[in-house]
């Protein structure tokens, strides 16, 4: 099976959704010749056509609107927005119109847009190229919120989200575009969007996590089980919403500790819904309070590399916060 | 171009069901039988003009909650707009969600109205983008106020469209206020069609009393769009002789003579007039014209008043498709 | 943070030393298995007693109840009541009369329906064992033992099982013992306690006898129920309270 990174996955899943299905194109800027920022489209232009990769004035909100109006024609428009940091230029688009479009038509119409954006830290990108804005997304029924954690996710779920009749954000862990690697079969295949997945088994608490930070969470368990015989059940969200309590719920209850671990600030970040959840729901099966282990309360990411260290969450602080609740 | 008689007196009756179901709305609303009403009256000629222009049932139209008398002629029955004014189920636009005047409907081919000014005319770009991909040769209709113009998604559509030459007209409905921000307060340039040249498309501007006029100048335009010659800009000056909205007391912003003189322009009487000098409309087939709007609005209202509201349990329904 | 120096004028007495936090799951299952926490050192944070650490006291066998098991050693004290089983029995009759080609139930199943009733109401006169049973003794016939799940069955299911001698026999590990003397004759009993329980109900048998209600004398079924227990393990007040709710059940039928 080949091993491909982030990006490869990404592409091959572009490519062989616009292969498979007419009514899928792409919009967004630099996608064309460029293929994009991180190089995701690089070469789908010259494959099939400027009608079919379209490169877009720097028009982040029409962008949205335009796919969403080729959306409900039929088309399976696929949306790429350079940084998740811009995507506040179109909420509005996607937050009152792409997902409120069904429910507001009484199911008349409906909107198979994919809006990928790359997201969070650890490329350098200082303030506005770093940004976890997925918080803003999950509060608005109607849309779906995906964020694959590894290379066959990423093809997987990206290939499940162009086939969904709804609008789904599409965010991208860019700190892994290139520093992720994995299996990912050339076959034809789909993560479905909805359900979590425990990605490592294990007795002593559960540890809740979906994009880059999934992946550090599983270095710290295998850490903590190498060095210290605790033993984390990791559980990799890959759809935020709607989210898959039950999978959440039957782990900590097994495991009675829960920590979850992000990239956004700790207040009305996701992590809230998510102990809110186990709070009411697994209260009789809790052992200790339920943990959220994120980047501090601060307007973004800084740039410098200080600053940038103290901001950021590692592996090392993962690996001591479930030590800590381990020990709880 | 002449045009056919019969679509001549077929444009005036929509226009004239479209002032008397208006004005159902007012008395209505004065009753207390609807909680909210949002005027087409004065903007009858322009809708009705360039809803004419479109090829029913091939070509597409994204309007605003403003066209009633565009809805009419698009094949939007009475019927269809009560059930919406009084949030009925079978409201076909919503089923009771969207407040009145919110149009949508997918057999007609009118694109989903959400309420945020200027919102759907990306909307309405992407499908001219689907259009084109298809190759289909059908256009789209995007109708919006003089107001909406000074949002961004408006801009950053309309230049849109014009780099990828799309078929679309948008349309401008200018009745000289954005709620209650005169013209002069919303743009330094003198008319809406001025910002078209900056972006790269025709523009024009026509006075929205003529609706015969309007539809010659929309369907030129059409025809652009149908040809592959891309996008136009169709400014249409009209004039708003009620308040925004049943919600809204123009009092406090707008001289009583600036409503007195948009009356004194009142499209349907400048087309009664226009019919009536070419000798088309006589007196019997006006008052035919008005037995027949007053039956069908009467009809449609008792219908409406029947059909039941959206059950409760329905709340939760259409979520995701 | 320090409790004595918040209270710098109370005189300090030495406090024994209580766990800093008990979670949910630790108390949900200290209860289910009658596990007293103040016997567990504690291995999580500050001592805490942690889910684990409970699990380890279950499956080692220590620990256990918040009501110790009876040691069998001390003195059994028994309290006796009357109850009136006229609405029960007229309850009874009805309910036979409507069923066909089953056996039909005599006062002792009434009874017995109450008391597992009443047992859910005040589960510490029930000894605390891993898996409690009921056992159903009837001098001079084979022992009946009633799963725990016997309380949630409906009435006419009980009887049935009751009647059909389905419950099994198994003495090891009783967690409360009725004695039905309801086909002797005996007007009252005073059993002995056997070793390690910690209560006892004993059902006399009833009789027809005069009762004054409202100032006339009429004549009722009644019933003497004998509660003997181990004082160490039940407070007299609780076995007064469980026996007069037994009553009012009867009664109240």
């Amino acid at each position: 099976m080949p091993e491909m990174n982030l990006i490869e996955a990404i592409r091959q899943a572009l490519d062989e959704e616009m292969a498979r299905d007419e009514a899928v194109f792409l919009a967004g800027n630099d996608i064309g010749d460029l293929g994009g920022l991180f190089r995701t489209t690089r070469g789908l232009q010259a494959k099939y056509s400027r009608g079919r990769v379209i490169d877009a004035p720097l028009s982040t909100s029409a962008l949205v609107g335009l796919c969403i109006g080729a959306a409900l024609r039929g088309k399976r428009p696929v949306c790429e927005i350079q940084l998740a940091d811009q995507l506040p230029l179109a909420f509005n688009q996607i937050v009152n119109e792409a997902a409120r479009i069904h429910y507001r038509t009484n199911g008349d119409w409906n909107v198979p847009l994919v809006v990928r954006a790359p997201y969070g830290g650890g490329t350098g990108g200082g303030l506005y190229e770093s940004q976890s804005p997925e918080a803003y997304f999950t509060q608005v029924p109607g849309l779906k919120v995906v964020i694959p954690s590894n290379p066959y996710e990423a093809k997987g779920l990206l290939k499940a989200a162009v086939r969904d009749p709804n609008p789904v954000l599409f965010l991208e862990p860019k700190y892994g575009y290139r520093n992720m690697r994995g299996e990912v079969p050339d076959t034809d295949y789909t993560v479905p969007i909805g359900p979590a997945v425990v990605s490592r088994p294990g007795r002593d608490l559960t540890a809740i996590a979906y994009g880059a930070m999934h992946a550090l969470a599983l270095q710290a368990a295998d850490k903590l089980a190498e060095e210290a015989e605790i033993d984390v059940e990791v559980i990799d969200l890959r759809t935020l919403y709607p989210l898959d309590k039950d999978t959440l719920l039957t782990s900590v209850h097994n495991t009675s500790k829960a920590i979850i671990i992000h990239e956004a600030p700790l207040t009305g970040g996701f992590g809230a819904e998510i102990a809110a959840i186990l709070a009411a729901e697994a209260f009789a099966s809790l052992d200790a309070p339920v943990r959220r282990l994120t980047t501090p309360d601060l307007p973004a990411i800084p740039f410098s590399p200080t600053l940038y260290a103290a901001h950021m969450l590692t592996m090392e602080k993962i690996t001591a916060a479930m030590q800590e609740l381990a020990n709880y | 171009m002449s045009l056919h008689e019969q679509t001549k007196l077929e444009m005036f009756r929509v226009m004239l069901l479209a002032r008397r179901l208006d004005e159902r709305a007012w008395t209505l609303h004065s009753e207390k039988k609807i909680s909210f009403h949002v005027s087409c009256i004065g903007h009858e000629a322009a809708q009705v003009g360039a809803a004419f222009a479109l090829q029913r049932g091939h070509d597409w139209a994204a309007p605003y909650y403003r066209d009633l008398a565009l809805m009419l002629s698009l094949g939007y029955r009475p019927l269809d707009v009560f059930l919406g004014w009084l949030g009925k189920g079978s409201d076909p636009a919503s089923g009771g969600r969207q407040m009145p005047n919110h149009w949508s409907s997918r057999a007609l081919h009118i694109l989903p109205y959400s309420a945020i000014t200027a919102a759907s005319i990306p909307h309405a770009v992407g499908a001219a983008l689907a259009a084109k991909m298809n190759d289909e040769e059908s256009v789209v209709l995007a109708a919006c106020g003089e107001g909406a113009t000074s949002q961004g998604d408006w801009y950053e559509a309309v230049n849109l469209a014009a780099v990828q030459q799309l078929p679309i007209v948008f349309l401008i409905e200018n009745n000289g206020y954005a709620i209650s921000t005169p013209l002069k307060r919303q743009l330094r340039v003198s008319q809406v069609a001025a910002k078209a040249s900056g972006l790269g498309l025709p523009g024009q501007t026509i006075n929205g009393k003529d609706p015969f006029a309007v539809l010659e100048m929309v369907n030129q335009a059409v025809e652009l769009a149908r040809s592959g010659s891309g996008p136009s800009l169709v400014e249409v000056n009209v004039y708003r002789p009620t308040p925004h909205s049943s919600d809204d007391d123009d009092r406090l912003y707008r001289a009583r003579e600036d409503v007195l003189d948009c009356k004194q322009r009142d499209p349907l009487r400048h087309t009664r007039l226009l019919l009536e000098n070419e000798g088309l409309l006589t007196a019997d087939k006006l008052q035919r014209f008005e037995d027949e709007a007053r039956s069908l609005i009467e009809d449609a209202l008792q219908e409406a008043l029947q059909a039941p509201y959206p059950k409760p349990a329905e709340v939760g329904e259409h979520v995701y498709a | 943070m320090d409790i004595e120096n918040q209270t710098p004028n109370e005189e300090t007495q030495p406090v024994k030393t209580t766990h800093p936090l008990i979670s949910p799951v630790v108390a949900a299952l200290a209860q289910k298995n009658k596990i007293d926490l103040n016997q567990i050192t504690g291995s999580g944070k500050d001592g805490r007693v942690t889910k684990q650490d409970v699990l380890d006291a279950v499956r080692n066998g220590t620990a256990r109840s918040a009501v110790p098991a009876a040691s069998g050693t001390s003195a059994a004290v028994c309290l006796s009541l009357e109850a009136d089983l006229n609405r029960m029995n007229r309850g009874l009759k009805a309910w036979n009369e409507q069923q066909f080609g089953i056996a039909a139930l005599s006062p002792i199943h009434g009874i017995l329906a109450a008391v597992l009733k009443a047992l859910e109401h005040f589960p510490q006169v029930t000894t605390p064992v891993d898996e409690p049973v009921i056992h159903l003794v009837c001098p001079g016939s084979p022992a009946n033992a009633l799963p725990q799940t016997m309380l949630e069955e409906p009435l006419s299911v009980l009887a049935g099982r009751i009647q059909e001698n389905e419950l099994a026999a198994d003495f090891s590990t009783p967690a409360f013992i009725i004695e039905d003397h309801s086909q002797t004759g005996i007007t009252s009993v005073f059993p002995a306690l056997p070793p390690s329980q910690s209560a006892l109900l004993a059902i006399a048998s009833p009789q027809r006898r005069p009762v004054a209600v409202t100032n006339t004398m009429v004549i009722h079924l009644v019933v003497t129920l004998s509660l003997v227990y181990d004082p160490e393990h039940v407070t007299p007040s609780y076995a007064a309270e469980f026996l007069t709710f037994l009553k009012r059940l009867l009664k109240e039928w």
